[in-house]
């Protein structure tokens, strides 16, 4: 079967064809039993595949390796252990030979060395300072950042962030209370600003926010005396902990105007 | 439900918060439980060990924990995260001279991870793949050059659509179309053999 209708077979498969190709392949299988025959190959590999990954169980030692991320901490994943296990036999090794390189330094110096020491009586090589000991490294392998590609494009464009022309600073609330329980901790530090109004807000607030480390904006839009509406930025801020959050706001009494709270959360040292 | 970023909130009258918001948060939780296993398994596919699947899912999880921040649901969130996942596995790969042919896993480790597989209720269609068939597509794929393998892998095993595959692979979804149909007769040909 050659390159085209391969890939119309395929498609056929996968469902890809506009109504009128779909039909126009159809008739041709019913009257072609090798396409058929084709086709069924096809339909049979393609769920052989599907269920050969079905049976792919990833090891439980990921979720162990993976727990510091879920967990919001901010020191990224341990290495697993036997990173650690290569990074000591290699810094071993690596120390292995530097020993044995001092005492090859001792016992045969090269050319240059020897017409050095023509001159000065001999030292102890370490004395003359010709072999400097570095500290191991710690690691087998230095760390490479793979090039950006298109995920990573995406992800260092900046967000949108909403324009608060001259914000006045409000207050700046924190360090908050240590997180209560839980999945949540508090914000260390908030920031509110506020614009197009003159009077702020002055009670203390302790806005709760989900589990991970981040940044975000919320911009709150008060009419009437109440919230009016909210606009969040960034991906960490879940509806119910921000909502607690806004209650206090509400609260607190908020004069008509656009405000914005700038958070950063960090977990409590 | 498909999880989307947060855009606004809605408040009900008299400052209280509606205690239901309009879509659903991603938190990186929630995006490890959706993706832990296609991960895995395409980083098991991808490389020749449990042991660098392991530490190359663990690269790709740390990434996908970085930039969750900055994932403004312009693309589906499968297609962003396999996207992460392709570029570093395909460094990786690069990085560790296997830019032309995977290498085959067919061996031990792919019947120990066999054996830890859990055994869900068999449906007609499972219960049609014989063993001896899943044997011989696991070693065909291991024979197939790296861009037929990836591009069935994300169609057939990951379930990804045609725009999906484009956008994780950056290229045309003609491209995708006419690829896959030759790395479904290259797999066919390589299971024959």
């Amino acid at each position: 079967m050659d390159d085209t209708n391969g890939e119309r077979l395929s498609r056929y498969l996968d469902d890809d064809l506009a109504e009128g190709d779909r039909e126009a392949v159809a008739g041709l299988l019913a009257g072609d039993p090798d396409r058929r025959c084709e086709l069924a190959a096809m339909r049979r590999l393609r769920g052989a595949v599907a269920e050969f990954a079905d049976r792919m169980e990833p090891p439980e030692e990921l979720d162990a390796l993976l727990e510091p991320l879920r967990r919001g901490g901010t020191n990224g994943p341990r290495r697993s252990p036997r990173v650690g296990r290569w990074a000591a036999a290699a810094a071993a090794l690596l120390g292995a030979a530097l020993v044995v390189e001092v005492i090859r330094h001792d016992t045969d110096p090269p050319p240059t060395a020897v017409a050095a020491r023509r001159q000065p009586p001999r030292q102890n090589a370490r004395d003359r300072g010709v072999f400097q000991l570095q500290p191991l490294p710690t690691s087998a392998r230095p760390e490479e950042e793979p090039p950006l590609g298109a995920a990573d494009r995406l992800v260092a464009t900046p967000l949108p962030q909403p324009r608060i022309e001259d914000p006045t600073p409000l207050e700046i609330v924190g360090p908050l209370s240590a997180p209560p329980s839980g999945t949540h901790q508090s914000a260390r530090s908030a920031t509110l600003s506020a614009r197009d109004s003159a009077e702020f807000v002055s009670t203390p607030l302790t806005l709760k926010v989900p589990l991970p480390v981040g940044r975000y904006s919320l911009v709150v839009e008060v009419n009437g005396g109440v919230i009016s509406e909210v606009t969040v930025s960034g991906q960490r801020a879940s509806g119910e902990r921000v909502a607690e959050a806004l209650e206090r706001v509400s609260a607190a009494g908020i004069a008509d105007g656009r405000y914005r709270a700038d958070l950063t959360v960090a977990p409590p040292p | 439900m498909e999880l989307r970023p947060i855009t606004t909130l809605s408040l009900v009258e008299g400052g209280r918060c509606a205690p239901v918001w309009q879509t659903g948060v991603v938190t990186f939780e929630e995006v490890y439980a959706r993706f832990r296993r296609p991960v895995w398994r395409f980083a098991r596919r991808m490389t020749e060990s449990e042991e660098e699947a392991l530490d190359a899912t663990q690269e790709i999880f740390l990434r996908i924990w970085r930039g969750l921040d900055g994932f403004r649901g312009d693309a589906k969130l499968s297609t962003w995260v396999f996207q992460i996942a392709w570029n570093y596995l395909r460094w990786h790969r690069r990085r560790m001279g296997r830019q032309h042919h995977l290498l085959d896993v067919a061996s031990a480790h792919a019947a120990e991870a066999m054996a830890r597989a859990s055994d869900p209720a068999p449906t007609p269609e499972r219960r049609a793949v014989d063993s001896d068939l899943l044997d011989r597509v696991e070693r065909a794929l291991g024979e197939l050059p790296e861009h037929h393998h990836v591009i069935l892998w994300l169609r057939d095993a990951e379930g990804l659509s045609y725009q999906e595959i484009a956008a994780v692979l950056d290229i045309p979804i003609g491209t995708v179309r006419s690829r896959l149909a030759r790395a479904r007769g290259a797999l066919r040909r390589a299971v024959e053999r």
